[in-house]
């Protein structure tokens, strides 16, 4: 049963990620992932220092401003100067997680920050933290946080479908319908943001960064509309989170750093099967010439 | 403070910074200005890896043993970057994002394999990964600068040449250079800095100093190398007051405040190109 609960929830994170990382991939901003995993630590220090707690609301509300700054930050320094989008969201992060180093350093020398933590998560142990209501026992807090943000994330994909599409795919045939290209993009920023500080409380930042990226990117070598890119991709996420969960359970390893493997192996498979596709077809064309 | 001035120890800190940033400046900013910006935290994710499989064959944590495990995996990751890009229509973005995922996951599960099996001898490996390597000994530390000089004396000579391979490589290959070999030349000069300097500084830190001095002086309309040098003296500009600060200030770490320093100065860099612009144009109304 906790087995179950385990890759459930993960499966709902899982999807989280990729439905969000699919749009961010044909938006050229893959790198946005890692970069909000390491630029929260400036959050969680700065919120760390401002009220004196180590309360985990506090510190998710320090994190999750930091990734909206990340990400707001960036895009505006990129769209109002020369330099590359890449380029200027390596600049803010890196700066923020430089800083956030310094200032643990000259503050909070005492506080022991665990990599293992936040690199890892602790997801072998969310069952055990249970949702209590009136008395009755309504399965882990992780579980419902996870269905929560992954209703929120479908339902906002779902209604602005049509809207994230043409500002991905056409900005400028956007504009000229009256469609804030702009807004969209920041809109989006932001949704990852928040998908991404949720998910590293719960599964480790390796998984969030693994599952931004590579079901996405899978997809989006299978397939040729945005719609069945969604769909693949959160297929992919939850093949890979099964699939890690066993190995994780064989080699006896950390569950996130599996899962996260799993998700880069499928994606191998998936770029095997189509070169072996691709050769064959060449293959057959030249001897039908021939 | 003057003994720690006159302190034998403290020329070679002050020497390493300089060296480790003037060259991740210089090689970096060439990688960067080839749409890979983000390349430096690439490779250096790519590192860990390496360092595990080191650990798991060799059973040491020697610095010169992991540096060349490390080596491999990172240019794996590099020849994988340009194979994704060229070979299937993802794009560089996303090529990268999706090798740093990999590469860091594989890594993440080794360390957590190694831990599990509670081996001798691997007790530090959680603080050589996250980037605390002030543990390294001094004469680590001369091996690695030595590798560092190497690097900055095969860009001073090869730089015209270089320059051709990498931002216009048919011309190159008319001219009968031989492409694909300074292309690995390359790679692996950049990727040796990466590793070095990540066992100095630190990962993401190394990826800031590959990254950022090319970054404040790309909003400048200036020659290659002109753009180069001037990054190299930013970056040794703030080598040298990030280890003075680092001395001043009790228990400051020196990588994350050259990080700063750099941000600073792009955020000057930037403000005063608006206020040039701002200048230019109402020149031009008149």
């Amino acid at each position: 049963m906790y087995e179950l609960w385990i890759v459930i929830t993960a499966a709902l994170m899982a999807v989280s990620c990729a439905l969000v990382g699919s749009l961010l991939i044909l938006r050229r901003m893959a790198m946005l992932g890692d970069a909000i995993s390491h630029s929260v630590l400036l959050g969680i220090v700065i919120s760390y220092l401002l009220f004196e707690t180590l309360a985990l609301p506090a510190l998710l509300l320090g994190a999750l401003l930091a990734g909206l700054v990340t990400a707001w930050l960036s895009t505006a320094i990129s769209q109002h100067s020369i330099i590359q989008p890449d380029a200027s969201l390596g600049l803010v992060f890196i700066w923020m997680f430089a800083l956030a180093l310094v200032l643990i350093a000259l503050f909070a020398d005492h506080i022991h920050l665990d990599h293992h933590h936040i690199v890892f998560g602790e997801m072998a142990f969310l069952p055990f933290e249970r949702w209590q209501w009136f008395g009755y026992d309504l399965g882990p807090r992780a579980f419902w946080t996870a269905l929560v943000l992954l209703i929120l994330n479908l339902s906002i994909i779902v209604f602005a479908f049509d809207r994230l599409q043409l500002t991905s795919f056409a900005p400028s045939f956007a504009i000229s319908l009256g469609i804030s290209a702009t807004v969209w993009h920041y809109g989006l920023v932001s949704l990852v943001s928040i998908t991404a500080v949720a998910a590293f409380d719960l599964m480790g930042s390796i998984l969030v960064v693994a599952f931004l990226v590579i079901p996405g990117a899978t997809a989006y070598l299978l397939s040729q509309r945005l719609k069945a890119m969604l769909w693949i991709a959160s297929l992919y996420a939850i093949a890979a989170v099964i699939l890690g969960f066993g190995l994780a359970w064989w080699l006896d390893t950390a569950l996130s750093a599996a899962m996260a493997v799993m998700s880069g192996v499928l994606l191998i498979i998936t770029l095997g099967i189509l070169k072996m596709r691709a050769y064959i077809q060449g293959y057959q064309v030249n001897q039908s010439k021939s | 403070m003057t003994s720690l001035l006159t302190n034998a120890n403290l020329l070679w800190v002050i020497f390493g910074t300089l060296l480790i940033g003037v060259s991740a400046a210089a090689i970096g900013g060439l990688a960067v200005l080839r749409a890979r910006a983000l390349i430096g935290d690439v490779l250096a994710h790519a590192a860990i890896p390496g360092v595990m499989i080191g650990v798991i064959l060799m059973g040491s944590l020697s610095p010169l043993l992991l540096v060349t495990f490390a080596l491999m995996t990172s240019l794996i990751a590099y020849y994988l970057i340009h194979q994704l890009t060229h070979r299937t229509k993802l794009r560089t973005d996303t090529a990268l994002a999706i090798i740093l995922a990999s590469f860091f996951a594989l890594g993440m599960l080794l360390l957590s394999y190694v831990q599990a099996q509670h081996w001798p001898n691997t007790a530090g490996l959680d603080r050589l990964l996250f980037g605390q390597a002030a543990a390294i000994t001094r004469v680590e530390l001369i091996q690695l600068l030595l590798l560092t000089l190497v690097t900055l004396v095969y860009l001073w000579i090869f730089f015209p040449r270089l320059k051709l391979v990498l931002f216009n490589p048919d011309y190159a290959r008319s001219l009968g250079i031989h492409v694909a070999r300074e292309e690995f030349i390359f790679a692996l000069v950049l990727v040796l800095v990466v590793v070095v300097g990540m066992h100095i500084v630190g990962a993401i830190l190394m990826a800031g100093a590959l990254l950022i001095p090319i970054t404040v002086m790309r909003i400048w309309p200036l020659g290659l190398g002109l753009m180069l040098t001037a990054a190299a003296t930013l970056a040794a500009i703030a080598a040298a007051s990030s280890t003075l600060l680092s001395l001043f200030i009790e228990q400051s770490p020196t990588g994350p405040w050259m990080i700063v320093i750099l941000g600073i100065f792009f955020i000057l860099s930037w403000l005063l190109h608006l206020v040039y612009q701002h200048h230019n144009r109402s020149r031009k109304h008149v």
